[in-house]
């Protein structure tokens, strides 16, 4: 039997044949579970990203998409995160304040823990100063690199609707980040080399 | 640098998912997997192997509750698919209450959700919905709620707590007096199927972090369980709720109605808001029993 090629394919397959949708689980998994693990720590990913595929899944007649599934399963994931979005934005905000990110574990990178940690606690203050859809068209923009077109399927909003809220974002990210130029520029400078 | 590709760099080393986590999300799907392959199966020699029509849009959650404790037993449920459009006369049995109800053929269609299944087989909930703004925050809602086994159909548990007698009348005085909620109507006595139910509205006036909906019921570990709703109880939605009392189970039916679209604030036109509540209303009354 061949294997589809494109996630379209898969999933239409997935509608005679349920067993092909795991092909859909094998190839996006460790991507939307890395999604997750970045946004809401490894024990929520763990939970979310299997609910995720579940209800993907159950759901799979109404995808609309033509190529990859990918923006649509991160908004499934999106979505399903809303429930702990008081939760999130609670870490984010003790990560601002401490500077230690209780949902790093030590399987994470410890130059990551360690160098990183600075400017990440900047960039979780101003994640936690932002609105929940403005957060979460920033992160699916930079988490999951997702177009803004890709988000806006994902999200299932206009695109016009998504750049409004990137605007937004990007306003709250220059007030809250003024102040650590000194970072960004550590950062600027680690990227170049 | 852009301010938003900063956030590139945002806890970028986190590590890869353990081979465990991914077994276990992959052994979850494949048990919806089986199980909707096993239905799949049914319905083809049911029918002869007659495809079946896929379209999109929207999902009617139910849940049924018992009478008598006071919480559901956290236990394994599954998501089971159910074919994707809710049209015309459907029958369903939930936890052994057997009723029927029609959905009216409208132009924005409502959708089966996926409907849950726990141990030997028993419908726990299902729940069917539309979008009339959007797609997956589902403005417009209708779900059955009700707990297996004498647990407690729960409106938001964090804020309604345990304290409620396991009658009908105990549990929709309860609904009416839901914190975070303005009674509209009720509780009063309405007669549907030829059984009497008891009718309460409300409008969420506060956000008390019921999540993802006001009447979400419980929530056992890694399942989607009770009325799995991506989307929230906005300030603002209304929530109509009939209790029956049937054969000492009650039936909890809920039905949601939203004027914004809970995660961009679209408003849903008025036109389309008033539809959606008199399709809501004609699903009700069309409820049988038996």
């Amino acid at each position: 039997v061949l294997e589809p090629s494109s996630d379209a394919e898969c999933l239409a397959r997935s509608l005679r044949e349920p067993t092909a949708f795991e092909l859909i689980f094998d190839r996006h998994f460790d991507a939307v579970h890395r999604y997750l693990q970045r946004r809401a720590g490894l024990d929520l990913a763990d939970e979310l990203a299997a609910e995720t595929f579940a209800l993907a899944f159950a759901r799979r007649a109404s995808c609309r998409a033509r190529e990859s599934v990918l923006p649509w399963l991160y908004g499934i994931a999106t979505n399903l995160l809303h429930r702990h979005r008081r939760a999130e934005r609670r870490q984010l905000r003790a990560y601002s304040r401490s500077g230690v990110d209780r949902w790093s574990t030590p399987e994470d990178e410890a130059a990551t823990r360690v160098d990183g940690s600075l400017l990440d606690a900047r960039l979780a203050g101003a994640l936690a100063a932002m609105r929940p859809r403005e957060r979460d068209a920033l992160l699916l923009y930079a988490l999951a690199d997702l177009s803004y077109v890709e988000i806006a399927e994902a999200l299932d909003v206009p695109v016009g609707t998504v750049r409004t809220w990137l605007h937004r974002a990007r306003l709250t990210a220059q007030r809250e980040l003024a102040g650590a130029e000194a970072d960004i520029s550590l950062l600027a400078t680690q990227e170049l080399i | 640098m852009d301010e938003l590709d900063l956030f590139r760099h945002f806890r970028r080393g986190v590590a890869a998912p353990s081979a465990d986590t991914r077994r276990r999300a992959s052994g979850r799907l494949l048990s919806v997997i089986e199980e909707a392959s096993g239905r799949e199966q049914r319905d083809r020699s049911r029918f002869g192997g007659r495809p079946r029509r896929i379209v999109a849009l929207a999902a009617v959650a139910v849940v049924v509750v018992g009478a008598t404790s006071a919480f559901a037993t956290v236990r394994e449920l599954f998501f089971v698919e159910a074919k994707p459009f809710a049209r015309g006369k459907l029958t369903r049995t939930v936890d052994g209450v057997r009723f029927s109800l029609t959905v009216p053929k409208t132009q924005i269609r409502w959708e089966n959700g996926p409907h849950e299944i726990g141990g030997r087989g028993r419908t726990h909930s299902l729940f069917i919905s539309k979008s009339t703004v959007g797609g997956q925050a589902a403005e417009a809602v209708v779900f059955w709620a009700g707990f297996e086994g004498g647990g407690l159909a729960t409106p938001c548990a964090k804020v309604l707590g345990s304290a409620i007698g396991g009658s009908s009348a105990d549990l929709a005085a309860a609904v009416a007096r839901a914190p975070g909620t303005k009674l509209v109507n009720g509780p009063r006595r309405v007669t549907i199927g030829g059984r009497a139910a008891t009718h309460v509205v409300l409008s969420v006036r506060e956000d008390l972090g019921c999540e993802p909906g006001y009447f979400f019921s419980w929530r056992p570990r890694n399942v989607c369980a009770g009325a799995c709703w991506l989307s929230e109880s906005s300030v603002g939605n209304t929530i109509r709720v009939w209790i029956f009392d049937v054969g000492g189970t009650r039936l909890f039916i809920d039905a949601e109605t939203r004027k914004h679209h809970a995660g961009t604030g679209e408003a849903v036109p008025r036109r389309v808001h008033r539809e959606v509540e008199q399709e809501i209303t004609k699903i009700i009354e069309s409820i049988r029993f038996g």
